[in-house]
């Protein structure tokens, strides 16, 4: 950051934007830092720290759970409110995170604006379809499946603030899995996967298989949700939901797995991941 | 540009580039527990107590740490009088090199801080972000149980 001369400090989004507008300065917005810090760029001239804007709170509204996009992943791995929704998902993935010390800077709105090795969390929100609120001229909401479609920082404008994630309660018959394959716990993860399902009687009525570094960008395996939806499932159903999130998923290599080998990997978590799902909403199969 | 900074309960004011790297910003200020291991944020060595929250100093820059209040190890006790978990960690051999010393003792003391009667598994997570490359854990994890038993007055 050999440019960088100013720090800012704003109180509140507005505040914020009227910074991010003002392009006399070049800035860019910190908020744990912790992919920030180490950018060896001469482009930025001033940092906006969003850390003190009261956008770190954990709470229930209603049917529904808002997390601050500068809460740390640490408290999301804590809180009892995101250990009681979906089976805990979002707490386990943020749990997984890194190690402690980082746990306490990385924020939920960094680990989801820029989709890097280590962004476990767009899994978890594309899962529960959850929605990210924007403030920009206006407030706008963008469900997790457009908001994760290219790079969030590409679509996103200057002045944009993302301060928001809201994510749905679920119903007691559905079931949620996080699943983070790694060399350690805290490492990037080779592979990671969100599944949900919702059930009516024994009828699954609602399919969601999410998955991260397998595709450039995390993304939801649609067709083998069809593969689900509206029929009760068994071994078999389920095995071939595995088989076609495997068959439509275009795995890609980097230094933590081939994409054959990863090919072969997603079929079986896949597996794993939707049998745990189907036992945590109570459904025998 | 001027931030200010409570360290080890001192309030200071310094001119500083903000962009330079906290770590680095502390060292030159003496601050000399804080060690430099792999300036990636893996390693821990550089850890601090940023507010009482264990914090990795290599991965934040100066001006993130403005009005914030910040512990190292010169906070934490002197050559005469040691902390309890700095005594506890040469009573049980926890160090050999000490280069990871400074580090795991905040790590260490943020989780005694919030948790009197920690388990096991608790040391291990408070301290997953602290590389030891001489001695292994064993040792670490058994002085700070050690340490919680002596403050709750078991020992």
């Amino acid at each position: 950051m050999n440019n960088l001369k100013e720090f800012y400090y704003p109180e509140n989004i507005a505040e914020a934007q009227k910074l991010l507008r003002d392009e006399s300065v070049k800035k860019a917005i910190i908020a744990g830092g912790t992919s920030v810090a180490l950018l060896n760029t001469g482009s930025v001239e001033g940092m906006v720290d969003i850390t003190r804007m009261g956008l770190n709170y954990i709470k229930q509204d209603g049917g529904f759970v808002k997390i601050g996009a500068t809460a740390v992943v640490e408290e999301l791995a804590r809180s009892p409110i995101t250990k009681n929704l979906a089976n805990g998902i979002l707490a386990k993935a943020s749990s997984e995170i890194a190690s402690r010390p980082l746990r306490n800077m990385i924020t939920m709105g960094g680990n989801i604006v820029q989709l890097r090795i280590w962004s476990d969390l767009p899994v978890v929100l594309l899962a529960l379809d959850g929605q990210i609120k924007v403030q920009g001229d206006e407030e706008r909401t963008i469900p997790a499946d457009d908001f994760f479609r290219e790079q969030p920082l590409k679509t996103l404008a200057h002045f944009d603030i993302v301060k928001e994630v809201v994510l749905p309660k679920t119903p007691e018959t559905s079931g949620a899995e996080f699943i983070k394959l790694s060399k350690t716990k805290g490492d990037y993860a080779i592979m990671s996967l969100a599944c949900y399902l919702e059930f009516e009687e024994k009828t699954c009525t609602l399919a969601r298989i999410a998955l991260s570094s397998v595709t450039p960008l995390p993304r939801r395996c649609k067709k083998a949700e069809k593969v689900l939806e509206g029929k009760q499932l068994t071994p078999e159903l389920i095995a071939e939901a595995a088989a076609v999130t495997r068959e439509k998923t275009k795995t890609i290599s980097n230094i933590w797995g081939s994409a054959e080998y990863k090919s072969v990997v997603l079929e079986n978590l896949v597996k794993k991941s939707l049998l745990s799902c189907a036992d945590k909403a109570g459904i025998q199969i | 540009m001027i931030i200010q900074v409570k360290i080890n309960g001192i309030d200071k004011e310094w001119d500083v580039d903000p962009g330079m790297i906290l770590l680095d910003l502390l060292r030159d200020k003496g601050y000399k527990s804080i060690k430099r291991g792999c300036d990636e944020g893996y390693c821990g060595a550089c850890t601090i107590l940023l507010d009482g929250q264990a914090a990795k100093s290599c991965v934040m820059l100066a001006g993130q740490a403005h009005k914030r209040s910040i512990t190292t190890v010169e906070g934490l006790g002197t050559m005469d009088e040691p902390h309890l978990l700095q005594k506890t960690f040469v009573e049980h051999g926890a160090v050999q090199c000490g280069y990871c010393i400074p580090g795991m003792l905040l790590s260490s003391k943020a989780l005694l801080d919030e948790n009197p009667n920690p388990t096991e598994d608790d040391v291990k997570e408070a301290i997953d972000g602290n590389l030891c490359r001489c001695t292994g854990y064993v040792k670490q994890i058994e002085a700070v149980l050690d340490t919680a038993s002596i403050m709750r007055g078991e020992n």
